[in-house]
Parts: structure tokens; sequence; C-alpha cells
């Protein structure tokens, strides 16, 4: 009863297509002879219509599952098609899409055939197969099953470039209340084991540069924002240690989308992108712009600002940080400036040896100063027209809705010009802050 | 009066007319490949021939005096599409063989931003490239793509795709310049041509396309379609050579 290739790839694909993983994982690898390399920066192949970067073959190698997670359209007591792809059809097909510069490699997860264990020598199988008979280097993302042997991880992890264990929720209390088979430990334990394999392997590098490589491109991890009760603070947090703790190379969020159908999940409105995309936005300050958790959101404020990205919103806290002197500053204090990211900093701090650098010369850079002009001053100068007051610099920031994403409308905020009584004056707890003000 | 060099539009054509501008010191105001040159009024057009070895020298000294980095950025350059390129980087390599190392730093010269333009312009281009170029297999066992560039990105694509698919003779072929990079196994070379006979697809090939397109449709989250963040990243006029767009091209 063996379907025809193309129905697998539809059923098994359209399965996959809520996991996200992305192929700029600062992995260089040339090709040596071989099939396949792969490049630090990633590349991107093509892009879906809802806007995805499409790089890697994103398939399930089977839809069967005995687990029973409410969030999941393979949840056992879901009633749709089964199937799963033999080992070498997988292998194949991802052989003739690479070759046709289709994708940049494969991405497989997998609902769970039989138990933990069975279903991770399947993928090993897979891997392996591409690995070894196909002699791929190409790029190779894998997820790791929850409740696998450990011995099982660290096959599949020397066999992927990335593997990731999904959290799934960011608080363990969700977690049981929507995937009671996975408790947080069977997810914590692999992660762990990974990042002391990946630890291993670089010191094994070190000394034996033949060593077999463990997951060369780090480990990931993906989790479901909306559906569940928690607040951005807790997940900038949990992120943070993550970042920290078990050294991630990336975290992916993604908002939630109703397909599960169960009593226990919202029903409805799906979660507004616009919620992902400033977790993003925080995350890379994490990542890329030396920011901690509590700096960016705290207790009292637990929500990132849907008008404001979380740098502006950061800024506009901490107006006694700026302005910043361009000519001055060191990269890390660059850094923090809105609008500004590593690109238009280090390209500053470079330009700035041959001589002072004006305001005109910053926009001949092509460094965006249409929210950096409030928070600098270049040899010690004030762009003409900003006034540096809190309520000025915020009316102007969300006023300015060019570079706002869609599906964001507000009123715009009126302004009564006075000659004598001060403007308007924004409350201590600025308003649109916190996101039940909007 | 000012001087125009009109050269091949080759690129040791365009060395050697540099190293008349220094000879001479007529400084020229413009330099211009002589195909569908335009002249101001006032400028005298002197016709450049092109010789190897003096711009063996221009080279030389380009990176003797600025550095192998600037060597590196005005060969890039050189592959742009822009009309102006000669005279930008011509520009360049006068202000870099005046101020010398010092060029690197000044990002806001405006000779150095008119080249950084042409740079990360026809970088841009090659990344993209890296990610759309489709391969059909044809009969013959050959993968053959179709690139339509605004720049001449194939020296910087081929040196890639010949590491990525070593064990794969391919054809690229760009229709914007009529050139043909080919790899052979051995190593990849490039061929001047206006004209490709193409052999028949191969028989595998119809099933391998119809599944990239089923996959390509399968992938997107229908309740969040987005086709201006798609353009954004993936520009249209890419689309006619990618097989899973140009339906829609």
């Amino acid at each position: 009863m063996s379907l025809p290739t193309q129905e697998k790839l539809q059923i098994l694909s359209d399965s996959a297509k809520y996991d996200v993983a992305c192929t700029s994982s600062g992995l260089d690898r040339g090709g040596e002879g071989k099939l396949g390399n792969t490049v630090a920066s990633g590349i991107c192949h093509s892009f879906a219509a809802d806007g995805r970067c499409i790089s890697l073959l994103k398939v399930l190698l089977s839809n069967s599952c005995v687990y029973d997670c409410k969030y999941c359209m393979n949840r056992r007591s879901n009633d749709v098609p089964r199937v799963t792809f033999t080992p070498r059809e997988l292998a194949e097909l991802t052989i003739a899409f690479y070759r046709r510069n289709y994708i940049e490699g494969l991405f497989l997860s997998s609902g769970v055939l039989r138990n933990p264990d069975y279903t991770m020598e399947q993928m090993c199988g897979v891997l392996q197969l591409l690995r070894e008979e196909y002699r791929f280097r190409g790029y190779i993302h894998a997820k790791t099953i929850p409740g696998a042997s450990l011995e099982l991880v660290t096959r599949l992890g020397s066999l992927a470039d990335r593997i990731s264990v999904n959290l799934e929720f960011p608080s363990e209390a969700s977690l049981q209340l929507l995937a009671p088979d996975k408790p947080k430990r069977s997810i914590l334990r692999p992660m762990g084991l990974i990042r002391d394999q990946i630890e291993g392997n670089r010191t094994d590098l070190a000394v034996y540069r033949h060593a077999p490589q463990f997951a060369p491109a780090g480990q990931s991890t993906q989790m479901i924002i909306g559906a569940t009760p928690d607040s951005d603070f807790q997940i900038m947090r949990l992120a943070e240690s993550l970042y920290k703790k078990y050294t991630l190379k990336r975290v992916f969020y993604s908002a939630y989308i109703p397909v599960g159908g169960s009593d226990l999940l919202p029903a409805g409105q799906p979660v507004p992108l616009l919620r992902e995309h400033r977790l993003y936005q925080a995350d890379f300050l994490l990542r890329y712009y030396g920011f901690s958790a509590g700096e960016i959101l705290s207790e009292q404020s637990p929500s990132l600002d849907p008008l404001l990205d979380p740098k502006c919103h950061w800024a506009l806290r901490n107006l006694h940080c700026f302005p910043i002197e361009i000519n001055r500053a060191d990269l890390e204090t660059l850094l923090r400036i809105p609008g500004i990211g590593p690109t238009g900093a280090r390209k500053i701090v470079t330009a700035r040896k041959s001589g002072a650098l004006r305001f005109e010369d910053l926009r001949k850079m092509r460094i965006v100063l249409r929210r950096a002009a409030y928070f600098i001053t270049c040899s010690g100068k004030y762009m003409p027209g900003i006034r540096f007051e809190q309520d000025f610099i915020y009316h102007n920031l969300v006023a300015d809705t060019s570079r706002q994403p869609s599906g964001l409308s507000f009123a715009p905020i009126p302004e009564q010009l006075t000659l004598f009584s001060p403007a308007a004056p924004v409350p201590a707890a600025l308003p649109g802050f916190g996101r039940e003000a909007v | 009066m000012s001087w125009a060099y009109l050269y091949d539009g080759s690129w040791d054509g365009f060395l050697t007319a540099v190293f008349r501008a220094f000879s001479t010191k007529e400084w020229p105001q413009a330099v211009l490949p002589e195909e569908n040159a335009q002249l101001a009024l006032d400028q005298v057009s002197v016709r450049i021939i092109t010789e190897p070895a003096l711009a063996r020298r221009v080279e030389r000294g380009v990176i003797r005096h600025i550095g192998s980095a600037a060597h590196l950025k005005i060969w890039t350059a050189f592959l742009s599409g822009d009309p102006e390129k000669s005279t930008i980087i011509y520009r360049y390599i006068c202000t870099g063989l005046q101020k010398g190392r010092s060029i690197y730093v000044n990002l806001a010269h405006d000779d150095v931003l008119a080249i950084d333009r042409l740079y990360t312009h026809i970088h841009r281009e090659a990344h993209l490239l890296r990610g759309f170029v489709r391969f059909s297999l044809m009969e013959n066992g050959v993968y053959y793509g179709r690139i339509s560039p605004k720049n001449s990105p194939l020296p910087l694509l081929m040196p890639f795709f010949s590491d990525r698919y070593s064990d794969q003779p391919f054809l690229l072929y760009d229709s914007t310049n009529c050139l043909a990079g080919v790899h052979d196994r051995k190593g990849w070379y490039l061929v001047e041509t206006g004209h490709l006979n193409l052999p028949p697809l191969a028989e595998e090939e119809l099933p391998s396309r119809a599944l990239w397109k089923l996959f390509y449709h399968t992938i997107a989250i229908a309740q969040r379609e987005n086709p201006k963040c798609r353009r954004g990243h993936m520009p249209n006029r890419y689309w006619e050579n990618m097989l899973e767009m140009n339906s829609l091209a």
C-alpha cells in the first residue's frame, strides 16, 4: 500500500510547515570533491507565498504518532491519513532537489513511530544513507525525538549539522497541560547532552584535526507563542537562560495558529504575527547587542510594546544613557542606539578614524537616522530640529509609521501646538508601554 | 576641453586606459567602453589599445600602494552592469593611489561611496542568485541553469557552484551578457556565446520539477499569505528563471 512519493511529500511537508529553521549557521564547509557544501551566511533558495524563506527540504519522516499533544495536528486522536517515507525514498528526493539547486539541504523531523528510539533509528538511517552512500556534504538539520535514548541523540548529532530539541511551550505548566507525553525533563536532558557533546567535540578537534564533528552548526529550539498565558518577559528570560546555560545558537518563536481544535487552546483568532516579530527583535538584542532580558522587560511591564521596537522602548526608559556621541562612543555603546545595528556601528568605528563624522557623513554612509537621530550627537551637536525630550521623541517615533510592520493600525496622536504651556506631558509610565494599553 | 578614454570593454583594456591616464597626466573626465559610449560635447575621445603588460603593471601598482583588498574591490566592481562603472573605478584608483591605505577607513569619501555602491550591488545579486538558480537535468547528463542578471556575476558564481557540485557537469548561462559558465568535473571556464544548442530534458526531470512545485505550494502557511514580503525578498525580475515562479512572472 505504498503511496506515490508525490502524495507522501504533500502530507509530510504540510505537517512540517510550522517548524522553523534557518541555514545561517556560521558553518562554512567546502565540498572536497563530494556533493555539496555549506555557507556560513546561509542561502535562501526561494520564498513561499507567506514571505518565509525556503532553504531546506522541510519534511517529517512520518506523521504517524503515538503521542496525543493537543496543539499538534498529527496527534493520535486526530483523524488524518498517515504516511511514512522509506529512508531510500527520502534520500533520493533530497539529492534530486539538491542537485537542481532547489534547496540547501534537509530538515528532518518526525512523528513518533512505535516509540521514540525506533523513530530516531529510522531518522539516523536516512542521514546515514545521505552522508555515506550519497556522499552528501550539504546542510542537515534534524529534530530529536523527546524520550529517545541519549546514544541515539549522539548518533544523530554526529550525522547532522544542527540538531534541535523542541521546547514547545515557554513554561512547564503549559507543557504539562498541552503535551502530557513530553515531560520537561525529556526535553532538557538531551539539550544538556548535546551541549556537552558539542563542547567535548571542540576540544577533540583542537587535538585531532580529523576528529568526527558533532553538530558543527550547534543546536536550536522552538516554542509556540500565544497558545498559553506566558508573558513576553517569561519568554525572554527563558531564551536568555537557554543561550547562556545551553549555549543554543537560536531560539525560534512561532505565533500560534489554531490547527489543533482542542478545548484547552484558545480558538478562533491566530496570535498576531506582530508579537512574534517583537519577540524576534528582542531575541536579537540578547544575541547581538549585549542586552539582558531584565533590561528589555521587567515584572512590572512584562509585555513588549506593539508600537515601538524593544530597543526604542528601552532607550526611552533610559534617556539618561543618551545622547551618545558618535565620534567617541565605543562599539558596545553604539550598538545601544535605536536604529543602529552591528553593520552600522562597525562602519562608524572604521570611518571616524579618518576624521570626525558629521550627520551628513552618516547619511552618505547609509546609516539610517530615522530613529537614531533622536539619540545621538555628532561632535557635540544634535541634529537640527531635534528636541531631546521624552515626549517629543516618543510621539515622533510612534508617528513614524513608514517602517511599522503591516497589520498594525492605531489612531494618529493629535498634536496640540501651544505657545506657553508645555506639550501634553507623557505620564511617567508611558502609555502604550504595555500591551493592554492599546 | 576634457578627455574621454574609450577602451574595448575588457578588464585589461580598462587597466590600460588607467595606465595611460597616469603616464600622460591627461586625467580624463570619463573612461568608457567604446560600445555605446556617449560623450559630452566638449570631450575629446581617445581610443585605447589594450596592452596586457601595462594592465599587469597597474594591477601591481594598486596592490603595492593601496593593498590587495582594493584590488579585489576594483576587480569585483568591474563586474557591475552600471554604465558609469569604469569612470567610478578609475576615480577610486586615482584617490587610492593618492591616499594609500587610509582610503579603507574613509567611508564617507564620494569616490569610495560610489565604488562601494557597485561592489555591494554585485555581491548582493550574486548572493541571491546562489539560491535562485534552478538547474535542469538534460538528456546528456549535464545540468543547465539560466540567469538574467543586471550585473555580470558569473565569475563569482562559478567557483561557488563548482565547489558545491564538483561531481556534476553543469552549464550556467548568463543571458544578459551572453556568457556561459561551464563546469566539467575538472574545473570551470567561461565561454562567450550568443546561442545555446540545448539537448532535450532528461526523463526524470519533469517529475522532479512537479515535486518541487508541489513542495513550494505546500510549505506556505495559507493563513499568512504575504505577497509584499515575498516580493521584497525575491524581486520579480528573478522569477522568469525560477520554475516555481515562472507561471506567476
